[in-house]
């Protein structure tokens, strides 16, 4: 390799390099600082509630172990009372894309959305920055893009983390092909969807996404 | 706001963009590197107090990480959404996305190699430290590397 390639390769590097440098958005150290804390205090949250169940249950197994075991037989007036069975939204069941088939969406832990499979064609994405309290429920939720890489197909997708993992939540809001580049939180909530030249700006429900301004 | 606080936005504002290119170069993509930036600033954060003397080499250290195992589980999605997605503007010259193909085509230390020595100024000892193999292992990923990307930049300049 002569010395005058080696040159050009270290300036289209240094070019490419430069050219990400200029257009690279930084969401601040301040939004950086405040991830953190938010993930400290899910995490004592978790703490606190793994340590209420551990002594909940011991206090159940301390109770149980003195009382005698014997059948009750089944009555009206002793059954519990039926009540109708929540259903949550399948929003994955929503998404169909021809060229990528049915999403296969995976988390790994409560406080980061994972990405998919890369072999199936479909990618989630906005992990650390698009944590907000969507509906001023006193709740984060956190909002992604599930994309079909091979057609771009993209829908906006809701998380949430309150329960032991992040699970799907409401309805999918279809972007169009190709999707949006970017995406984040407002202080109110609202989500900023962010195109080539255009920001379009949505409020989630609680349910599903409706376009706003 | 303290003064660690202030330092540390200091730090994040003076070292993000050029992390964040870095990265870029070596995924192929800038909002995945964003991401992954940002992450390892969080990470930076976290362990503030530990590192705040010297801390642009943990955090390029965690970012490189990061991306790297990002790569790993996305690279057949990341080669698609390159080649689907909108390109931002000025639109890129062919011999700009056949370079950057090349480079994705690199196999991953190979890859990392090159620009961790072109765009992050390590040595090769140095390169060679943080990835814990000895210095004639990365010579020998940067001599590949560079040869496959030569094949490209002496066709770019061939006479058509």
């Amino acid at each position: 390799m002569s010395d005058d390639t080696d040159r050009r390769l270290a300036a289209a590097l240094a070019a490419e390099y430069e050219r990400h440098r200029a257009d690279a958005a930084a969401p601040g150290g301040p939004r950086a600082r405040a991830t953190v804390t938010r993930r400290r205090r899910q995490a004592a949250a978790a703490g606190i509630a793994g340590l209420v169940l551990v002594v909940a249950a011991g206090v159940g197994l301390a109770r149980g172990s003195g009382t005698p075991d014997r059948l009750v037989p089944a009555t009206p007036a002793v059954a519990p009372a039926t009540t109708p069975p929540v259903t949550p939204t399948d929003t994955l069941s929503e998404i169909h894309a021809p060229a990528c088939g049915d999403p296969a969406a995976k988390y790994r832990d409560r406080v980061r959305i994972d990405d998919v499979p890369a072999t199936s064609g479909w990618t989630l994405t906005g992990p650390t920055a698009r944590l907000g309290d969507l509906d001023r429920d006193g709740r984060d939720e956190y909002v992604a893009f599930l994309r079909c890489a091979t057609s771009g197909e993209t829908w906006l997708v809701a998380l949430t983390n309150w329960n032991a993992d992040l699970a799907f939540t409401g309805h999918a809001h279809p972007l169009g092909t190709p999707g949006p580049r970017g995406i984040g939180v407002e202080d109110d909530g609202v989500v900023r969807i962010s195109s080539r030249y255009t920001d379009t700006l949505v409020r989630w429900t609680g349910d599903h996404f409706v376009p706003i301004g | 706001m303290t003064p660690a606080e202030q330092r540390f936005d200091e730090f994040y504002t003076d070292r993000f963009p050029a992390l964040a290119a870095q990265i870029a170069v070596y995924l192929g993509d800038r909002a995945e590197a964003e991401d992954v930036a940002q992450e390892a600033f969080c990470r930076a954060w976290r362990h503030w107090s530990a590192i705040s003397a010297d801390p642009v080499p943990w955090v390029h250290t965690v970012a490189y990480r990061l991306a790297t195992s990002r790569w790993r589980r996305l690279k057949v999605a990341l080669a698609h959404r390159i080649r689907t997605r909108p390109q931002d503007v000025p639109p890129p010259d062919a011999a700009r996305l056949d370079l950057m193909n090349a480079l994705a085509g690199l196999p991953d230390a190979q890859r990392r190699a090159i620009v961790l020595h072109y765009l992050a100024d390590l040595s090769v000892e140095q390169i060679a430290a943080r990835e814990g193999v000895a210095a004639g292992t990365v010579k020998s990923w940067l001599h590949r590397g560079r040869a496959r990307l030569a094949t490209v930049l002496e066709n770019e300049g061939a006479p058509k």
